[in-house]
């Protein structure tokens, strides 16, 4: 009779060790899918920003020999991570196929018309670094380049464009955060739960401490070491399901292997790990906390 | 310390005893009021208990025995008045130290029982483990010590269901005399006991007593004070009231031991 209670007793306490891993690592892989598109919409915000494009224009005392010049020179200038020459022939080309593309074939120009002389001065094409494209940054570069070049014309982006990427990727990333807490929320409450129950198996084993003089650290020493276990186990599966999940979204879904890189999945790797013990250990103290704070009657 | 007491001594002997008594006794209580929640369970108590003495603590149940036994091991505290107890004040207590106050009291309950899952031995090393013990070979020995003691040395090894409601109950005697507590509560230790196990059980915490641990024994069974000799407090009317000083336990006549 007692040996049959006492399997009972030790399978509740493994069922709830289970129990609270498979939590854990679901909870951890949805977390750590939030964080994979945290940083994988990170990185593409930032391929995106090296994206925008700047027309440097110069006046007519220049020739085309400064202006390449100056394209050589201004690659060193801080917040520009890309600079090269634009020919007349090549913007020409450009504005030709851009032409093309759109359905107006009136549009077309021919260059005889214009008696093969290419309308378009030479150029340099800018890209800034990811922490110059805002507007305020590239206001700055402007008046940067001014001054070095009293020649400059003309500084042309497209503020637009500059707007979407810096407030339409902000507002994905606080919307993916936001999702991102409330999935701690439910994962803590989860656990605190779990927890909860398991704690009571061991009740008599607490009262007992708590009575014959054991400090409330005692008690919780074995708890909270079972807890980093729990979260570090949790946070293996936890990685092995993730990386299961973006291998198939990888291949036959959609290509995502240029925004994942081995950096990341490091990052991936510590933060869901870091997440899977500090979760843990957080609800298991609040839930010990609330139970070494009960009276001894009210335990039972 | 001695020289202070003699310094006062020396200027007013009824101050001398005052102070020398309150700081021998196990137990001072003066004009304590215990509350359960907003209910007032006891007030105005007053007792003290030396070292050695054998306390009946009698009283039905539900008139306070458990609330006063709950202050004394530091899960109820004191609403008025003044409570020392094994050295500690327990209007000051901090809950940090009430782990430290309850490693100076052995505590006996009826619904503090052994670990079923786990042998004898392993119960007493558990409790020793918790209480700050870290050599294995001392814990060990310190577990046969008090097993030897209660008569239960063979049975260091068995799983506690292996062993009667009385040998089980030694064990937890012997579980509170670990630590070489000044104090013992016992709260109904013979309650499940029939009554030659429990004229057992008492032998033993009599024997405790007279090694010098003061023991409070809260009880309803009133054949038991009727058969031992100790100091009898009854809790009534939400007050304690000592019964009579005449009945104090003589360790001089122990036909009761035998």
């Amino acid at each position: 009779m007692a040996k049959l209670k006492r399997r009972n007793s030790s399978r509740g306490i493994q069922t709830s060790f289970v129990s609270i891993i498979v939590t854990v690592a679901l909870m951890l892989t949805l977390l750590g899918l939030v964080i994979t598109i945290v940083l994988g919409v990170d990185g593409l915000k930032t391929k995106v920003k090296e994206q925008i494009q700047i027309d440097l224009f110069f006046d007519a005392t220049l020739n085309a020999d400064d202006i390449k010049q100056i394209a050589e020179d201004v690659r060193v200038i801080e917040g520009i991570s890309r600079a090269e020459f634009v020919s007349p022939e090549r913007a020409w080309e450009e504005f030709q196929k851009i032409s093309m593309d759109s359905k107006d074939s009136t549009s077309r120009v021919d260059l005889s018309l214009l008696d093969d002389v290419i309308p378009i001065p030479p150029s340099v094409s800018l890209s800034p670094t990811e922490e110059f494209a805002s507007l305020q940054r590239l206001e700055q570069l402007e008046r940067d380049l001014r001054h070095r070049y009293p020649q400059l014309e003309e500084f042309n982006y497209s503020e637009d464009m500059l707007n979407d990427v810096n407030l339409g990727f902000d507002k994905l990333i606080y919307l993916i955060l936001l999702i991102a807490v409330l999935l701690l929320i439910i994962t803590f409450a989860l656990i605190n739960n779990t927890i909860r129950l398991a704690l009571y198996s061991q009740r008599f084993i607490i009262k007992t401490q708590q009575l014959v003089g054991a400090t409330s650290g005692f008690i919780r020493k074995p708890f909270l070491a079972m807890a980093i276990v729990q979260g570090f186990i949790a946070a293996i599966f936890a990685m092995a399901l993730l990386f299961g999940i973006l291998y198939m979204v990888n291949n036959y879904l959609i290509d995502i292997s240029p925004l994942i890189d081995f950096v990341m999945m490091l990052k991936l790797l510590g933060a869901v790990i870091l997440l899977g013990i500090l979760i843990c250990l957080f609800a298991t103290n609040v839930a010990l906390s609330k139970y070494l704070r009960m009276r001894l009657d009210d335990l039972y | 310390m001695r020289l202070l007491y003699f310094v006062i001594r020396l200027l007013d002997d009824e101050v001398y005893f005052r102070i020398v008594e309150k700081s021998k006794a196990i137990i001072a209580a003066e004009h304590v009021r215990i509350s359960q929640g907003e209910q007032t369970v006891l007030f105005d108590v007053n007792f003290s208990v030396d070292p050695g003495q054998f306390v009946f603590l009698i009283g039905k149940t539900g008139s306070g025995k458990s609330s006063l036994l709950k202050m004394l091991y530091g899960e109820l505290s004191p609403e008025d008045g003044s409570a020392h107890v094994v050295g500690f004040d327990l209007n000051k207590l901090k809950s940090q130290q009430v782990p430290f106050l309850r490693r100076k009291i052995g505590i006996v309950f009826q619904d503090f029982q052994l670990l079923m899952d786990r042998s004898v031995m392993e119960n007493l090393l558990f409790v020793l483990r918790a209480t700050g013990w870290k050599k294995k070979r001392e814990m060990v020995a310190r577990g046969l010590e008090v097993l030897d003691l209660v008569g239960l040395k063979e049975s260091a090894y068995k799983m506690p269901h292996q062993l009667s409601g009385g040998e089980q109950q030694r064990v937890v005697i012997a579980r509170a005399l670990l630590n070489n507590p000044e104090l013992i509560l016992a709260d109904e230790p013979t309650g499940n006991l029939d009554p030659e196990t429990s004229k057992e059980i008492m032998r033993l915490l009599m024997a405790i007593a007279m090694e010098g641990t003061a023991v409070l024994m809260a009880t309803h069974d009133f054949t038991l004070f009727e058969h031992f000799n100790g100091r009898v407090l009854k809790v009534e009317n939400n007050q304690v009231e000592e019964l009579s000083a005449l009945g104090n336990f003589n360790p001089f006549n122990d036909q009761n031991l035998m």
